[in-house]
This record gives C-alpha cells, sequence and structure tokens, in this order.
C-alpha cells in the first residue's frame, strides 16, 4: 500500500532522498512504526504524529492512502 | 526589595506631573508583577464604567520580577488598561529589550493617567524621570519616533511608543517598543494616544538585585543547559522557522482559519509557512533579551511591489493577513506587517477586519462605493493598500480602524465578526480545537490565544497531547492553563520558554521552575500552592474588573458560525464547538455562578471581597 509522508522543520531531515511530500510503499498490516523505522527518526525524537489530521501513535495501523504528518513539537504564538 | 525594585513611576499627563510611589512587599508577593499589578490597580482607582479613551482611564505599564534578571525570557512587560476596542480590561504583552531597561533604571511599572493638551514623551534616566515636549514627534511612524528619540536622548535608551494609528484612536492600535515588539492587541496604543504621550524612553545601569545571587544563577545555569540539550547539536524550530512554522500543524489539523474562519485548511498554505519564509525572507533570527530561544525574524522583502524591510511575520500575523483573507503572498503579508508595526496597529484585529470586509463584500451586503474598490477575497494589493488606510484613518479605513465588529454591525450582520467579546479570534478555528473555543470565550480580554492557550496541548504536543475534537473534561483543563498563563505574565517571562521549562509536564501543569526562580529572585518564599492561588486571583480579579463593568455569561460567548455552522472540510468536518457543555464544566470548576459571576466564597478565598 502506499502511505504519503510529510515531516517538518527539524524533522524535515528525515525525508527520504530530500522529498517532500515522499511516498511509501509498505506491506499491508504496517504500523506507523513501521515509517518512523523507514525514515530513520531516532526513538527519541520528540515528535507528533497525525494520520490524516488525528493524533497518532507508533501503534496506529496504516491504510492504503492514508497520510502521515510529523513535527517536532512547537511552542509558537 | 529584591527581583522588584519597590518602586512605581506615576504620571498624570493632566497635571504634568511625574511623582514617585513605594511598591507594597504584600501586594508584590499577591499578585508578582506585570499582569497582576495592572489589575490590582485598575480595581482599587478606575470606575470599570469608565470611557476608555476619556482621561479618567488608566494606563499601566507594569514588568514582573523576573523581568531584566538572567531568568530565560525574563524580559516581558504587560500594558493594563480599560480597552477601546472591548470596553473589558485588556492586558497586552510584549518582550524585547524596553521592559528590562525599565527595571535597570529601578521601576517596577509605570501608571499613566489624565490627558495631556499637547504631546508629551516620558523619560527615564538611570532612576530620574521627566516629561517632555513630543510635538516634534507627532505623526512620525514608529521606527522615525525611535530613532529620533535615541539621538535626543541616548544613543542606548530603549523607547516604547505609538505610531499614526494610535494618536488618531484606532480601537486595536498597538503600543511598539523597540521598533518591531508590539503591545499589539485590545487598542492599548489608542489609550496612549487619548492621553497625548507619544513615547516612554529610558536608560538604566548595573543589574537587577537579588535575594540569593548563587542559587538564581545556578537555577539559570541549570536550565540554558537542559534547554542546549534538548536540542541535541540542532536548532530550535522556532530559531530555525519562526512561530510562522505554526502553520503545518493548524493545516494539518485542519484549523488554519481561511476567508473569514469560512473554512478550516487553506489551499494557499506553502505560501505563508514559517519554512517559505526562512526561504524567501529571513535575513537572521532575533532574540528578546535574555532569550535562548531567538523566534523574532529579520525580513527584507525585494518584490518590488511589496518592497520593505523590518521585523515578522509571526503565525498569528500569516493567519489575519494571510489564510483569513485567502492570501497566499507572503511578500504582501509581510508588507502589511511592516505597515502595522511603522503606523502601530495590531496586526490580527487588522487582518481579521479585513477578512470581515471581504466577506461582507462577497456576500453583497458592502456596497463597492463606500470601499472604493472591488474587494474579494485574496487581493494582497487591497490588503496592503486596506492596512495603510486603516492607520492613516483614510476614506474606508475610517471604518475598518473601528474593528470587525462595529464595521459588521454597521453594514447590517454583526454575525459575520469572528471575535469573543468583540475582539478578533486568534489563528485557530475552535470548531477543530474545542478547548481554544472555551478559552477564547472565558479569556477576560477577549478572544485571545495568550490568556491560557491549549493549542500547546490540543495541537502542539507541549507539554503532551490531547484531542482537539474532544470537548470532555475542557473546562478544568482551560482553567488550570488560564491560571498559569496569569502567572508566567506577571512573573515576565515568555510562554514559548516556560511552557517547555518551568512547569511540570502534566495536564494541570503545576509552575513548580517558575516558583524555584521567584524564591531565589526575591526572597518572597511562595510555596506551590499560594503561588497557584497568586494566577488564580489575577484572573479572579480580572473577571471582578468585568463583573463590574456588567459583564457576565452572556459575553462569555462565540459567534453562530462556531455554535451552528458545521466545519466545512478538514479532519474536524462537521463539528461545531460544544461551548454550553464547556461552559457548564467550566464555572463550577472556577468556582463561579451559572452566570458567570466569581462567588462570595471564592472572593474571600483569594483575597478579593
Amino acid at each position: 500500500m502506499k502511505i504519503e509522508v510529510r515531516l517538518f522543520a527539524t524533522l524535515r531531515q528525515y525525508a527520504p532522498g530530500g522529498r517532500d511530500p515522499s511516498v511509501m510503499e509498505l506491506p499491508e498490516g504496517s504500523r506507523v512504526a513501521q515509517v518512523l523505522e523507514g525514515l530513520s527518526i531516532p526513538k527519541d525524537a520528540a515528535k507528533v504524529i497525525l494520520v490524516n489530521g488525528r493524533q497518532s501513535d507508533e501503534g496506529h495501523l496504516l491504510r492504503d492512502g492514508d497520510r502521515i504528518v510529523i513535527f517536532p513539537p512547537v511552542a509558537g504564538g | 526589595m529584591y527581583g522588584w525594585r519597590g518602586r512605581i513611576l506615576r504620571v498624570d499627563l493632566s497635571r504634568g506631573e511625574v511623582r514617585e510611589e513605594s511598591l507594597d512587599p504584600q501586594t508584590a508577593k499577591d499578585y508578582i508583577g506585570g499582569r497582576g499589578f495592572g489589575i490590582r490597580y485598575l480595581l482599587k482607582e478606575l470606575d470599570p464604567a469608565c470611557d476608555p479613551l476619556a482621561p479618567e482611564n488608566i494606563l499601566v505599564m507594569a514588568a514582573g520580577p523576573l523581568t531584566g534578571t538572567a531568568a530565560p525570557t525574563g524580559a516581558r512587560y504587560m500594558v493594563t488598561t480599560k480597552s477601546p476596542l472591548t470596553g473589558a480590561v485588556t492586558c497586552s504583552n510584549s518582550g524585547g529589550r524596553f521592559p528590562a531597561e525599565l527595571k535597570k533604571a529601578g521601576f517596577d511599572m509605570i501608571i499613566l493617567q489624565g490627558r495631556a493638551s499637547e504631546p508629551f514623551y516620558l523619560w527615564i534616566d538611570r532612576g530620574r524621570a521627566e516629561l517632555r515636549p513630543a510635538k516634534h514627534l507627532w505623526g512620525r511612524t514608529t521606527h522615525e519616533t525611535d530613532a529620533a528619540l535615541r539621538e535626543e536622548t541616548h544613543v542606548e535608551a530603549r523607547t516604547t511608543c505609538i505610531g499614526p494609528a494610535g494618536e488618531r484612536l484606532v480601537r486595536f492600535a498597538a503600543i511598539m517598543n523597540d521598533k518591531d515588539r508590539a503591545a499589539g492587541r485590545s487598542g492599548v496604543g489608542a489609550v496612549m494616544g487619548s492621553k497625548k504621550l507619544k513615547a516612554v524612553v529610558v536608560r538604566g545601569e548595573g543589574e537587577v538585585p537579588l535575594y540569593d545571587r548563587k542559587a538564581f544563577r545556578d537555577l539559570v545555569e541549570k536550565l540554558n543547559k537542559k534547554f542546549r540539550d534538548s536540542l541535541k547539536g540542532g536548532q530550535h524550530p522556532l530559531r530555525l522557522h519562526g512561530t510562522a512554522v505554526t502553520v503545518m500543524a493548524t493545516q494539518n489539523y485542519g484549523v488554519l482559519p481561511t476567508r473569514n474562519f469560512q473554512q478550516g485548511t487553506f489551499e494557499g498554505w506553502e505560501g505563508i509557512h514559517g519554512e517559505t519564509l526562512t526561504r524567501k525572507f529571513l535575513v537572521r533570527p532575533k532574540a528578546c533579551f535574555s532569550c535562548p530561544i531567538s523566534c523574532g525574524r529579520v525580513t527584507k522583502v525585494d518584490d518590488p511591489a511589496f518592497k520593505g524591510e523590518g521585523e515578522g511575520p509571526e503565525y498569528e500575523t500569516v493567519y489575519a493577513l494571510g489564510s483569513d483573507c485567502g492570501v497566499d503572498n507572503l511578500a504582501a503579508v509581510t508588507k502589511a506587517n511592516y505597515l502595522c508595526n511603522e503606523l502601530g496597529l495590531d496586526t490580527i484585529t487588522m487582518g481579521a477586519t479585513i477578512a470581515c470586509a471581504m466577506e461582507l463584500s462577497e456576500r453583497g451586503y458592502l456596497p463597492e462605493a463606500d470601499v472604493g474598490r472591488r474587494l474579494r477575497f485574496g487581493d494582497a494589493r487591497a490588503l496592503v493598500e486596506l492596512t495603510r488606510m486603516t492607520g492613516l484613518r483614510e476614506g474606508f479605513g475610517d471604518l475598518l480602524a473601528e474593528g470587525s465588529l462595529r464595521l459588521a454591525t454597521r453594514y447590517g450582520h454583526p454575525e459575520l465578526a469572528m471575535v469573543a467579546k468583540g475582539q478578533e479570534f486568534a489563528g485557530y478555528d475552535p470548531r477543530g480545537e474545542q478547548g481554544m473555543g472555551l478559552a477564547y470565550a472565558t479569556s477576560p480580554v477577549g478572544a485571545s490565544h495568550m490568556r491560557g492557550d491549549p493549542a500547546y496541548i490540543e495541537l502542539l504536543g507541549v507539554p503532551m497531547l490531547i484531542d482537539p475534537l474532544s470537548w470532555k473534561d475542557k473546562g478544568k483543563l482551560v482553567k488550570d492553563w488560564q491560571d498559569v498563563f496569569a502567572i508566567i505574565d506577571s512573573a515576565g517571562l515568555c510562554v514559548f520558554f516556560t511552557v517547555r521549562n518551568l512547569v511540570t509536564p502534566t495536564r494541570d501543569i503545576r509552575p513548580q521552575g517558575i516558583m524555584e526562580l521567584l524564591n531565589a529572585a526575591t526572597g518572597a518564599g511562595y510555596d506551590l500552592d499560594e503561588l497557584v492561588r497568586a494566577g488564580e486571583r489575577v484572573f479572579n480579579a480580572e473577571r471582578l474588573f468585568l463583573v463590574r463593568a456588567g459583564f457576565n455569561r452572556k459575553d462569555d460567548t462565540l459567534p453562530p458560525r462556531m455554535l451552528k455552522e458545521p466545519m466545512p472540510d478538514g479532519p474536524g468536518k462537521g463539528m461545531v464547538c460544544h461551548l454550553e457543555e464547556m461552559l457548564n464544566e467550566y464555572y463550577p470548576v472556577r468556582g463561579w455562578t451559572p452566570e458567570g459571576i466569581p462567588t462570595q466564597e471564592k472572593l474571600r478565598e483569594l483575597g478579593l471581597a
């Protein structure tokens, strides 16, 4: 299945081949954790993960066409 | 005293008098400083029913005990007065260098009252203060005024001043310090203009005396190390891209206000995103006094149509002048921001009022002849031109200068003003972020992202994440955030550092780190409950002022678009803001009646009865 991935700010450096947005091919039944591993985002990097605009976490089961957005916690205004 | 300087300047513009008063130590401890001092003096001295632009109104500029110290982000002061935009109390906050300089000059606060017959400025030179004629500065921009005054007084002096908008009593005129930092909201600049005070110029010396210098230095070093370590050799996202980086969050959550809040996502969002700003216009990041973050943006636009140099834009500005007006041209947004800084206007209300005019026009309620042009969402040139006209109250700008509620009411459609208590929303749509709706409705100053900002916890993951679409348990959450913001605003700190590093990473965000800094700086010996109560006292004192000015539950509300029109797009599609449910939880948690009035018991508990 195909998953669209967008990375922002300090996490942009993990975009595959510097491409953003990028599309990842993953086997059916993949979870958010596989995306993070595939992108080599360190486990301890603070991050907010949205799947289709809803807060999510590593255990979330992905479906074809899902859109993942990952950004560092920012405090702005 | 330590931390506090113990001295207050009282300036009576009617009499042309400047005199000194001392700060009572118990008042200092109970109200902390900054925002707390402001409301303390307003409650004591001001008739809540007064006309905000009459000489009777008072305007308080107050720093906190940590302002001007080495405490990370100890840079801020608060301007408190009765607002000509809302008729409620307002407190408008700013950083930069001026507030720290005021402390170094030996003062915690300035109380301005009366009205002069012609323009003056206040010159504070290392502990002494005098009023000086400012006729030669009237009509000048904030940048021109800053340069002229530093030449006239001292090159290292710091200024806070109004521009042409404040002189012309634009209802959302700002007070600009250090050229480009704004005490922006609710028309504090119009109140200063009504008093015919053009500027305050200050030069200090030495350091703010501290109670336990060693303990304070150890705390600061520990905090700065923790901050550096958290970066892991990289850059803070706000230093990298400024606060406008928040666009990627609000767009993806579907709460980026677009076309006067008709949508929650903006197809042109990448045009106004912080990363785009970095790529196109950033010259360098800029920090306020004692700040390790540097979220400020020194920028330059070369596009001949929108050429300029200055600072900004911030997130709230790119929402208001950008997506809310349907404008994705960042050069135009930045140019309009420069004009706001130079003329002395609040960028949020400016953008939101133009957005309101655009919707009125598109729906056929606002005649083209009144505007002098065909007004449509997305018109970048109109955005810049209308901003300029508003600051000078020229033509249609004279109507925009009244803010969106008065504009929309004039044309028969007050429901199209996206306001709470008459003040325009910040850059978050409450249908997709429920807690923010409650924060807008119950903020004492009208809609604001800075009087308790649930976006940190609902959107940004600071210090943790909770679901923005849920309205359950948001009453307690918003109350706790409002009270901790009252502490931050009173201590003289900036929210950006504090919510990450000086409060516990729990839902009730206890102000442990703030307390440690306050105790080392002042020797006041706060315990955690006392400090939490001080925050609650400040928030309730503001509410008491509102109640005395005639506000109650009916005013804790949002426009029908938020309460009845389902969100048309994005992850919050189909949602409305469940305000009533949240208010029903919020008032009891506050110790207020179902009408939104603090009970006698609550007031006694806080020493406000």
